[in-house]
């Protein structure tokens, strides 16, 4: 089995773990880990067609907000409920473990490059986030506003 | 004798505590608290939320105005269900036919409940398993990270009480899983110890925290984004130096 697809299995299993921490309602849990699974399909996509941590992260993270505030508009719950386990497969564990285990083995170029990761992959996933939900509350006002004047008319 | 309106006042508090503790973002519970108070009856409802405290000013109909204050002492625990419940029971008083008795009775029930113990260590285990195979470790890696999951759960319940505040929380905890695992892949070869505690670390990684506290900068809860956001910065710092600490102790690099 390639690396890709195991990493598609245990996106699903690993945000299904962190759905369970997080105590999620049983009928949400396939949601939130289906989550977990675009939002590294997502990454898979970009990172092929763009080289780059940061454009990867921030197509990632945006695609999850947009997963999280779709459905939440259609099981009627809160959207961090779905979009904090969806976005568990982008937390930077493992370049955070490099940037500290080169501070101790004392390389520093090897530190500095995956400090410089790490704070991309942050950046990435902030902004990716930022901007859906920008769009989304922008989209809404948009939505009512014309549903007023619509319903005005009448 | 407490009359209704300082009864209400008290359960909005209640309320908007839980919310904050089971892991909302501010603006919802500010929003939440207004529309309690609205369809209650009051003129106006001002509500001021932070991670650490609920401040809540209400003027009723007959002009008489309550001011009440609540400090949130502790911290933030992720709990969705609870979340999804308190968002329910506001939605069903703002629908009306709800006594504030009532709403009482509903917010104590939703406070009593606790998550499951045994899908909570389940979780930590299928969680810091998966991730030591997605970030490329083999089979045998993945073992020995559940079985350690299994163990930083344990000292969530057990080594949380003791500790001030959770930075040394992740400090302790960090440090032992860090000083464990290094031990343990000495005599075994086969075992990737890099790989079991990046997926141990996915676990103490305030990723969460880090992504709420920027949903709060963005709708305008600077303060509490802010607080969220240092204090994330803060744990992540204690993660490294309790791993750190502990592949120096036990001798080297990874």
């Amino acid at each position: 089995m390639s690396l890709e697809i195991i990493q598609l299995i245990t996106s699903f299993l690993g945000s299904l773990g962190f759905a369970l921490i997080f105590n999620l309602k049983k009928k949400r849990l396939f949601l939130g880990s289906m989550g977990g699974v675009f939002c590294w399909g997502a990454y898979l996509i970009t990172t092929t067609l763009y080289n780059g941590v940061f454009i990867s992260t921030l197509v990632a993270s945006a695609v999850a907000a947009a997963y999280a505030e779709i459905f939440a508009r259609i099981i009627k719950a809160p959207a961090t409920v779905i979009f904090m386990s969806a976005i568990i497969p982008l937390i930077p564990g493992s370049s955070l473990f490099y940037t500290m285990s080169h501070i101790v083995s004392g390389e520093i170029a090897l530190f500095k490059s995956y400090g410089i990761t790490t704070i991309l992959y942050v950046l990435g996933i902030t902004s990716g986030i930022s901007i859906v939900w920008s769009a989304w509350y922008m989209l809404r006002k948009i939505y009512n506003i014309f549903f007023k004047t619509k319903r005005d008319s009448q | 004798m407490v009359d209704e309106k300082r009864k209400f006042i008290s359960c909005m508090l209640d309320i908007g505590t839980e919310m904050v503790k089971s892991g909302a973002e501010i603006s919802r519970v500010e929003d939440t608290l207004i529309r309690i108070g609205l369809s209650y009856g009051a003129k106006r409802v001002n509500a001021f939320a932070l991670a650490s405290n609920i401040l809540i000013s209400v003027e009723f109909q007959d002009g008489e105005e309550i001011t009440r204050t609540r400090r949130i002492n502790k911290g933030l625990q992720n709990d969705f269900s609870k979340l999804e419940e308190l968002n329910d029971l506001s939605r069903r008083f703002c629908g009306g036919n709800m006594s504030v008795f009532e709403l009482h009775l509903e917010y104590l029930k939703i406070h009593d409940k606790k998550p499951s113990v045994f899908l909570t260590y389940f979780g930590h285990a299928l969680a810091s398993g998966a991730f030591a195979l997605f970030f490329g470790g083999n089979i045998y890696d993945s073992v020995v990270a559940a079985l350690f999951g299994i163990l930083i759960c344990l000292m969530q319940y057990k080594i949380t009480p003791l500790c001030k505040n959770n930075i040394t929380f992740i400090i302790i905890s960090s440090f032992i899983s860090g000083l464990g695992i290094s031990l343990l892949c000495k005599p075994l070869p086969f075992l990737n110890p890099d790989k079991i505690m990046i997926g141990d670390i996915m676990l103490l990684v305030p990723g969460v925290t880090i992504t709420n506290s920027v949903r709060d900068i963005f709708v305008g809860d600077t303060i509490t984004g802010t607080m969220r956001f240092i204090e994330c910065v803060l744990s992540s710092a204690a993660l490294a130096a309790g791993f750190m600490l502990a592949i120096f102790v036990s001798g080297g690099a990874v």
